[in-house]
């Protein structure tokens, strides 16, 4: 990561913009504090990869950060040193970061109000959702799953054999829990969805790969 | 993709189908354009399209093709290839399965070929076979002129796709088709190289397979597989819908494409496991392990790479289920889920069966059915029989509030499609927000096959989560409730290992410890395995997803993540790369590069010195510990043949070693991979809803595909016009990741429909006016973009229309419309059950 942030800063114009003061012939320093900080102080460049087409080209984040800590955005634009798109971006890698922030009615950077900030359930016939916390969504859904597991759980079935006998083997599925999507996962994302799901013997297992 | 974005360089010609590149692929389109510019390649582009797209606009040739007729313009190709003598002799010789005689009792008549059972509707596949001598032996006759070889019955076949009867189907001007066939079949000179770059308007059909199947067999023709500028590249619309396929998050698959048991005595156990899918091993006699191995060093016939697959089972077993994964049971095989043979669980099968309510719980991870699915009126319904729903996505789309009045609201009133309110929809909703994608960290492949890591640079929003953190916790807290049991059925969940938390950061699991599971490890010492070649059957190796393996190394006492190389050189300047991210497999970017340079292995071929990827060095040894051992393959690119296969082994001119038999090919036999299920060679049926009769055979509709609602297909009396959906670059799949973004939102606020000027006469329709569009299974509103980009087209004699629409609008978001799914059919390929969105029947009026 070192090498890379280095080569980043290299386009992020921080460098260039400190030496530019002095090539004007004068000196601007002190013009140039009293009036506004840069924007770009603070940023940290990061890489990334667009989330839209499967293209596979680099984005750079460039967020503001103090202390280690996150504040807000700057920006989010073609990563030049990606070989797949040498730092061009179609119409939405460029807005990539309305993902997260977008300008509102007053021109203030905001968080997109239409992100959803906390977990949200719908109650069996409520026309509305509640705020909850993460601890309680997450063991309520495990004791669904459970309780939908194991009431429809086929072990074992009894087979034809090749040579016309039966044998009993054991098939470990449930056909009453399905799981689709996945395809805006990461592969360790993925990767693990896929080895959970198989473990719980989920068999109606889908992703957009299919539609 | 066979090869990669920025190969598309390298070409002399790209025939673009079902793909609207410069408009849902832009960036990569570029490359294209570049290999236009490049006065050494002097590229053309070619644009097949039902309507003249941003694509047509940018290409050398644009012709006009009814949707749903892709294997009768092909076969007209082919037909074009072999009458012209424009195909590439001694790649198609040596390379493909040209020169295989095929079984007498193969036959094909008025559309069918033998074996069909009409009750059934499917086929018996034992005739579509190759001829064996004695000792077993697939028989060949090199000069191709065995009336019962392939190439002479392939070209038998195509004999009656001739230029006219095709123009008559497709609908295409007899002069721009002639264009396009003599203009993309000059590369099959040696020294040209041309490739194919198609999606969903290729794949979204009954025959979606074949369509594929009809380009491979254009590519073998011509010798573009294989090399550079060449492929058959498919363009994935999902930044990881690669990875997701890798991972096998797919019912018919485990990690890294092998096959998903079922139950049935050939995937009983494991050893029954190996039989099955480990091609040639049906006919060898083993009982256990041991001796299959010693069966694989002596070598299987007609086997190839996948003489290993035992290895690539037992360490993702290993992966899995750790210390329970033992030699003496089964390496806990009789974990896995076995499906019902004689069902299918694809995304249609889901909501078929969740309508019967037999479905209660479901997952939505980041996707959004109640747009993107087809039929999506009955897929809405279906959720309502439901108990319960996990949807985990950044936004609240259509799919997680498929309960809400709005869900419900239509643009016309009609009795027949179903209509809830809240108070009777009975599901418990569980919406998980996921954090944005630059706010998390890990992989994603993408549509080369390119594994890039993103950095995490912000933080996620309020309490969003990365999914990585919400699926860890699920399967956390879901096998705390199962600790302790001793029931048997529960032994999958209980000694699954799940150890991801990261003992130095409690918001995030190592993502590490996921790719050294994922990549492959010992469990010896947890250090990575170094490439698949070294994956092992006894559990001394582990490994999720064996096509990964080789993505991660140790150096400098840790672990490194390949994915996060990025280097630029470029070894032979034709756009490798190979140390920026990782490819699988084994870091290989184009597949099948044995195919890139002539048969004895060394010399180029003629005229094309600088595409030949990879070459046999005699003077080198292959193994650096073995200097004695002279023998190699090398080159620019990670060669797509075992190192040392040399001119003395008989697998030294079989280059698709995927394949038990080594070669491409032409005519797709049961044996010795599966064939598909409507026959060896492609043939042209019309869409589910058709507005013609048979025109070159006697059968309409693909005979082996499933029909799952026989009494809603549209008819040409009520639904005389053919639809089709598409995408816009400013929009992206459902639109939840950009209707969701005020600059998006902004550039294209309105779902509208494309109809032609002719069409708008007749049914008095004007641009930029409210139009109802119906098919027989709902109705949608929508604005009306009259325009030239669409012409009626001249099929066997009749005026037919043709409308496309976008699906990409829902009632969410800053930009709303109608969604267009709920015009689409419940009917898939019959391979894969991919759903015919790109070809139905509709009418239009004014609103």
């Amino acid at each position: 990561m070192e090498v890379t942030r280095r080569q980043f800063l290299k386009v992020t114009g921080a460098a260039a913009a400190s030496f530019g003061l002095l090539d004007l012939g004068f000196d601007m320093t002190a013009t140039a504090a009293a009036v506004k900080e840069l924007r770009i102080k603070d940023v940290t460049p990061t890489p990334t990869v667009c989330p839209y087409c499967a293209s596979g080209c680099g984005l750079v984040v460039y967020a503001e950060k103090k202390d280690g800590k996150f504040v807000k955005l700057l920006s989010v634009v073609g990563d030049p040193d990606n070989p797949i798109n040498e730092g061009a971006a179609c119409s939405k890698g460029s807005a990539m970061f309305n993902l997260r922030e977008i300008y509102d009615e007053k021109g203030e950077q905001v968080i997109n109000p239409k992100r959803v900030p906390k977990p949200l359930y719908r109650a069996a016939g409520s026309e509305k959702w509640e705020e909850k916390e993460w601890d309680w969504m997450l063991d309520e859904i495990a004791k669904r799953v459970k309780e939908t597991r194991d009431k429809s759980f086929i072990h074992k079935e009894k087979i034809k054999l090749a040579d016309g006998s039966e044998q009993e083997i054991i098939v470990n599925r449930t056909e009453k829990i399905a799981s689709v999507g996945g395809s805006g996962l990461d592969n360790e994302e993925a990767y693990i969805l896929s080895k959970m799901m198989r473990s719980l013997g989920v068999v109606y297992l889908e992703t957009q790969a299919r539609i | 993709m066979t090869n990669h974005m920025i190969d598309l360089k390298n070409t002399n010609c790209a025939l673009i189908m079902g793909s609207n590149m410069a408009e849902n692929h832009p960036i990569g389109m570029k490359w294209l354009t570049r290999a236009r510019l490049d006065p050494k390649r002097k590229a053309k582009i070619i644009s097949v399209d039902p309507r003249f797209t941003r694509t047509s606009a940018i290409a050398d040739i644009y012709c006009p093709m009814r949707s749903g007729t892709d294997i009768a313009f092909l076969g007209g190709m082919i037909k074009y290839i072999l009458d012209n003598n424009l195909w590439h002799k001694d790649y198609v010789v040596n390379y493909t399965n040209a020169a295989f005689l095929v079984s007498n009792a193969f036959d094909f008549k008025d559309g069918l070929f033998s074996g069909y059972d009409e009750a059934k509707k499917a086929y018996k596949t034992d005739t579509w076979d190759f001829q064996y001598d004695s000792s077993g032996k697939i028989m060949e006759d090199p000069t191709l002129q065995n009336p019962r070889c392939v190439f002479q019955l392939m070209k038998k076949h195509y004999e009656r796709y001739d230029i006219d009867t095709v123009c008559k189907i497709t609908g295409s001007p007899k002069g721009k088709y002639l264009e396009v066939l003599k203009t993309f079949c000059a590369t099959g000179a040696p020294d040209k190289t041309g490739c194919i770059n198609y999606a969903m308007g290729i794949t979204q059909h009954t025959v979606g397979s074949q369509n594929i199947k009809a380009f491979a067999i254009v590519q073998l023709l011509l010798g573009n597989i294989g090399r550079p500028g060449g492929g058959i590249n498919a363009l994935r619309g999902e930044n990881n819908v690669q990875g997701a396929t890798d991972m096998a998050l797919l019912y018919h698959n485990l990690p890294g494409y092998i096959d998903s048991p079922s139950n049935i005595d050939a995937y009983k156990d494991l050893i029954s496991y190996i039989r099955k899918t480990t091609p040639g091993a049906a006919k060898l006699n083993f009982t256990n392990l041991a001796e299959f191995r010693e069966l694989v060093k002596a070598g299987i016939p007609y086997s190839g790479w996948k003489a290993n697959t035992s290895k690539w089972i037992v360490s993702m077993l290993k992966a899995w289920w750790g210390n329970a994964a033992k030699p003496d049971n089964d390496f806990a095989y009789h974990y896995l889920p076995k499906r019902n043979d004689t069902k299918n669980y694809s995304h249609i099968a889901i909501f078929e069966a969740m309508y019967k309510g037999e479905i209660d719980g479901l997952f939505i991870n980041g996707s959004n059915p109640v747009v993107g699915g087809p039929n999506a009126n009955k897929e809405q319904d279906a959720m309502t029989k439901l108990k319960w729903l996990v949807s985990l996505d950044l936004w609240l789309n259509e799919s997680a509030e498929f309960w809400s009045y709005p869900a419900w609201e239509r643009a016309v009133k009609n009795d027949k499609v179903p209509h809830h309110t809240p108070k009777d929809i009975q599901t418990e909703v569980f919406f998980l927000p996921a954090a944005a994608v630059y706010e998390k960290e890990g992989t994603a492949a993408q549509t080369g096959r390119w594994v890039q890591y993103r950095w995490k640079g912000a933080d996620p929003v309020g309490e969003s989560k990365a999914d990585l953190w919400i699926i860890n916790e699920i399967g956390k807290r879901v096998k705390k409730l199962y600790a302790g049991s001793t029931r048997p059925e529960d032994e999958p969940i209980v000694n699954l290992t799940w150890d991801y938390d990261n003992p130095h950061d409690k918001e995030e699991p190592d993502i590490m410890k996921i790719a050294n599971e994922l990549c492959g490890f010992t469990p010896a010492d947890n250090k990575p395995v170094e490439g698949f070649a070294k994956l092992m059957d006894d559990g001394s190796t582990a490994c999720g997803c064996w096509i990964y393996c080789g993505c991660t190394t140790w150096k400098d006492g840790k672990m490194v993540y390949k994915a996060q190389n990025r280097k630029k050189d470029d070894p032979g300047g034709l756009g490798l790369f190979p140390n920026w991210a990782w490819c699988w497999p084994v870091n290989r970017r184009i597949i099948y590069n044995r195919c890139s340079v002539q048969p004895d292995g060394v010399t180029p071929w003629p005229g094309d010195d600088d595409r030949r990827l990879v070459y046999w060095d005699p003077t080198k040894p292959a193994d650096t510990t073995k200097p004695d051992v002279l023998g190699t393959w090398a080159g620019f690119d990670v060669p797509d043949f075992i190192k040392t296969t040399g001119p003395d082994k008989p697998a030294f001119k079989d280059p698709f070693i995927m394949r038990g038999d080594g070669k491409g090919a032409l005519f797709g036999s049961q044996m010795p991979a599966s064939s598909y299920k409507e026959g060896p060679f492609p043939e042209h049926y019309e869409p589910l809803e058709s507005p013609t009769g048979p025109i070159i055979n006697k059968v309409v509709v693909n005979p082996a595909a499933k029909i799952w609602e026989p009494e809603k297909i549209g008819k040409t009396d009520q639904y005389p016009i053919v639809a089709t959906t598409y995408r816009v670059t400013e929009h992206w799949q459902t639109g939840a990741l950009t209707r969701n973004l005020p600059w998006l939102a902004e550039l294209v606020p309105d779902m509208f429909v494309e109809i032609s000027e002719e069409l708008a006469r007749e049914k008095s329709i004007e641009n930029g006016g409210e139009v109802i569009i119906s098919t027989i299974r709902g109705d949608i509103k929508a604005l009306a973009c009259v325009t030239k980009r669409f012409k009626p087209f001249l099929i066997n004699g009749k005026t037919v229309h043709q409308i496309g629409m976008l699906w990409q609008f829902g009632f969410k978001g800053y930009a709303t419309g109608d969604i267009a799914n709920r015009l689409t059919p419940h009917i898939g390929d019959a391979n894969s059950m991919t759903p015919e969105y790109k070809a139905f029947l509709c009418d239009i009026r004014r609103a």
